[in-house]
C-alpha cells in the first residue's frame, strides 16, 4: 500500500479530531488558514478552518489578512514526523527544523490549537490529562 | 520592630489589576512562580487576588533567573509538572531575563497555559507604583493600534515590505526594511489571552524581529537585558544607565560596528562571542506604558525604543540562515518615529494617545489625559 501523502495525512487527522465532540469543539475554537510550505518539494496545500468546519486543500492559500493566515515551512520529513505524532511541534520549532512564517508571538494560539487538533487526530492523549 | 510600611491592602489594587491581565475565570489552576528575592508580602497579595477569583493557586519558588537559567538547562521535575498542570502560570520575577524558556514553550504551545510575566525587582514598592495599575483594555487596543500600523497592507501569504526610520536629536538616525509577518507584539493582539499566548504585566512592547536592510546610526542612552550589566552602575540592576560616554550602533547593511566607551567594549565582547551573525540587527521596539519607571524597565516605557543585534532565542525567524548565540540590547529615551513615513512616535510621545477610539476606551479609567502623562522619573 502506498504511503499517504502529506496532505492526505493532514486531511485524515482533520477528519478524526472532527469525529469527537472534543476535537469539533477544539476545531471551532477560530477561523484560520495556514498555508503549508515544503522546503524540499513544490507540492502546495493549506489547512482551512471556518465556523467550526475545517479542510485540507491542494494548492496555494488565497492571501488574507495576518490575523487570519499563517504559514508553516519545513522539509517533507519533519512534516511527516509532526503529523505522525513522533514529534511535537513546539520541538520542531526548538530545534530549528519547522520554520513558523511569523513572529515568535504573533500565532502562538494558532500553534497551540494547531498542535491540539493534530494530537486528536492522532488519538493522543491531551498533555494536560495526564496531570 | 516592624520597618515595612506597607501592608497586603497596599499591594492588593496591583495584584488585582494582574488577574485582569491573565483573565482568570472562576475555577482555573493558577501556579505562582516567585523567586526567592520576590518579597513574601508581594506573593502573598497575588495568592489574595488569585483566591478572589475563585481560582485555586499553589506557589512555586524558584532560584532568581540569572542564577537558574542557562541555555538548555533543565528545571526539576517538580518545577515542570507545576507548570505543565496549571492553566495560568503568573511568574514573579526579580530581574526580566527569561526562566528556563524551553519549559515555557512547551507548556504554552503543548499543555493549554496562557501565561503572565511580572517583572517586579526586588521591591514592594514596584506593586505600589502607578505604572502597576494600567488598564488591561487600554494598553491592549494602544498596542493593538500601533501592531496594525507597523503591519498594515501585509497578507498571508504575501512579501509587503515595509520601512521604519528612528531619529533623534543625540544623533540618531537609522532607516531599516521588515517583512511585517515579524513584527512581535507580546500577547495583547486580541482583547482575550488565549492558551498559547503570555502578556508581560502592564508592559506590552510592539517590535521587529527580522530585517531586510539597515543603515544608519542608533546612540543610546542605556543599555539593559545582560547579567554583565548588573556589575555597572546602577549595580545589581541589568539595566545600565547612565552611560559613561555614548554607544553608538552604527548600521551598514544590517551589520552593526559598535563605538564608545567600557560599556561599548562590553557589548563588544558579547557580541564576538556570539557568532558570525551577532552583529545583525534583530530587533527594533517601543513600549507603551507611559508610566513604567525609566530605571528600571525602560523598554515598557511608551516612547523607549531599544534595539538588539544577534538572534530571538528559539524562534528566530531564519535559523538555518543566521542563528547567533546572543541577543543584545540598547535603549534611546526619546525619539521620532515613522513606518512608511507615518509618524507612530512625534517628540518621544506615541500618537496613538491621541486617536479618538483610544481616548474613549481611556476615559472609562479617568481623565485620559492623566492616563496617557508621562511619569516624571
Amino acid at each position: 500500500m502506498s504511503e499517504q501523502t502529506l496532505m492526505e495525512l493532514l486531511s485524515t487527522l482533520v477528519e478524526q479530531c472532527a469525529a469527537t465532540d472534543a476535537g469539533k469543539q477544539m476545531i471551532a475554537t477560530h477561523d484560520q488558514g495556514i498555508q503549508f510550505t515544503l522546503l524540499d518539494s513544490d507540492d502546495l496545500f493549506y489547512f482551512e478552518a471556518k465556523g467550526g468546519q475545517a479542510q485540507v486543500i491542494a494548492g496555494e492559500m488565497p492571501a488574507r489578512s495576518l490575523d487570519d493566515g499563517y504559514e508553516i515551512k519545513g522539509d517533507t520529513a519533519v512534516f511527516r514526523e509532526w503529523f505522525s505524532g513522533q514529534a511535537r511541534m513546539s520541538d520542531l520549532i526548538e530545534h530549528g527544523r519547522l520554520f513558523p512564517v511569523a513572529s515568535h508571538t504573533t500565532k502562538r494560539h494558532i500553534d497551540y490549537w494547531l498542535a491540539q487538533i493534530i494530537r486528536m487526530g492522532n488519538g493522543l492523549k491531551i498533555p494536560k490529562e495526564v496531570y | 520592630m516592624d520597618v515595612n510600611p506597607y501592608r497586603l491592602l497596599d499591594l492588593l489594587p496591583a495584584a488585582r489589576n494582574m488577574m485582569d491581565y491573565c483573565q482568570l475565570q472562576r475555577g482555573e489552576h493558577v501556579a505562582i512562580f516567585a523567586d526567592t528575592l520576590i518579597p513574601p508580602l508581594v506573593v502573598q497579595a497575588v495568592l489574595a487576588a488569585v483566591e478572589e477569583r475563585g481560582c485555586r493557586p499553589a506557589i512555586v519558588t524558584t532560584q532568581p533567573a540569572g542564577l537558574s537559567w542557562r541555555q538548555g538547562a533543565e528545571p526539576p521535575r517538580a518545577y515542570k509538572a507545576a507548570m505543565y498542570a496549571s492553566d495560568v502560570v503568573i511568574q514573579l520575577k526579580s530581574v526580566e531575563a527569561q526562566t528556563f524558556p524551553r519549559v515555557q514553550e512547551t507548556a504554552m504551545i503543548e499543555h493549554d497555559i496562557r501565561m503572565l510575566r511580572v517583572p517586579l525587582g526586588n521591591s514592594i514598592e514596584a506593586l505600589t507604583e502607578e505604572w502597576a495599575l494600567f488598564p488591561f483594555e487600554v494598553m491592549q487596543l494602544v498596542t493593538r493600534k500601533i501592531y496594525d500600523q507597523w503591519t498594515e497592507g501585509a497578507t498571508t501569504p504575501g512579501d509587503v515590505v515595509k520601512t521604519i526610520r528612528v531619529q533623534a536629536d543625540n544623533g540618531t538616525d537609522l532607516t531599516a526594511t521588515y517583512d511585517p509577518h515579524y513584527v512581535i507584539h507580546t500577547g495583547f493582539l486580541f482583547p482575550k489571552l488565549m492558551p498559547g499566548q503570555w502578556n508581560q504585566f502592564c508592559g506590552a512592547t510592539v517590535g521587529i524581529e527580522l530585517f531586510k536592510d539597515a543603515n544608519g546610526t542608533v546612540v543610546f542612552d542605556g543599555l539593559h537585558g545582560e547579567e554583565e550589566y548588573k556589575l555597572l552602575p546602577p549595580a545589581g540592576s541589568d539595566v545600565v544607565h547612565p552611560l559613561s560616554e555614548p554607544v553608538r550602533w552604527i548600521f551598514e547593511d544590517r551589520h552593526c560596528r559598535i563605538e564608545g566607551g567600557f560599556e561599548a567594549e562590553l557589548i563588544r565582547r558579547l557580541v564576538a562571542a556570539g557568532g558570525a551573525h551577532a552583529d545583525i540587527l534583530a530587533e527594533i521596539a517601543l513600549g507603551v506604558n507611559p508610566k513604567a519607571p525609566l530605571n528600571t524597565m525602560p523598554t515598557r516605557r511608551s516612547g523607549v525604543t531599544h534595539y538588539a543585534v544577534g538572534s530571538t532565542t528559539g524562534r528566530t525567524p531564519n535559523p538555518e540562515k543566521e542563528s547567533a548565540e546572543v541577543h543584545t540590547h540598547g535603549h534611546l529615551f526619546k525619539c521620532n518615529l515613522w513606518v512608511d513615513d507615518e509618524p507612530c512616535i512625534v517628540d518621544g510621545r506615541l500618537a496613538v494617545f491621541d486617536d479618538p477610539e483610544v481616548r474613549k476606551v481611556a476615559a472609562k479609567y479617568g481623565d485620559p489625559d492623566k492616563l496617557f502623562e508621562e511619569a516624571p522619573y
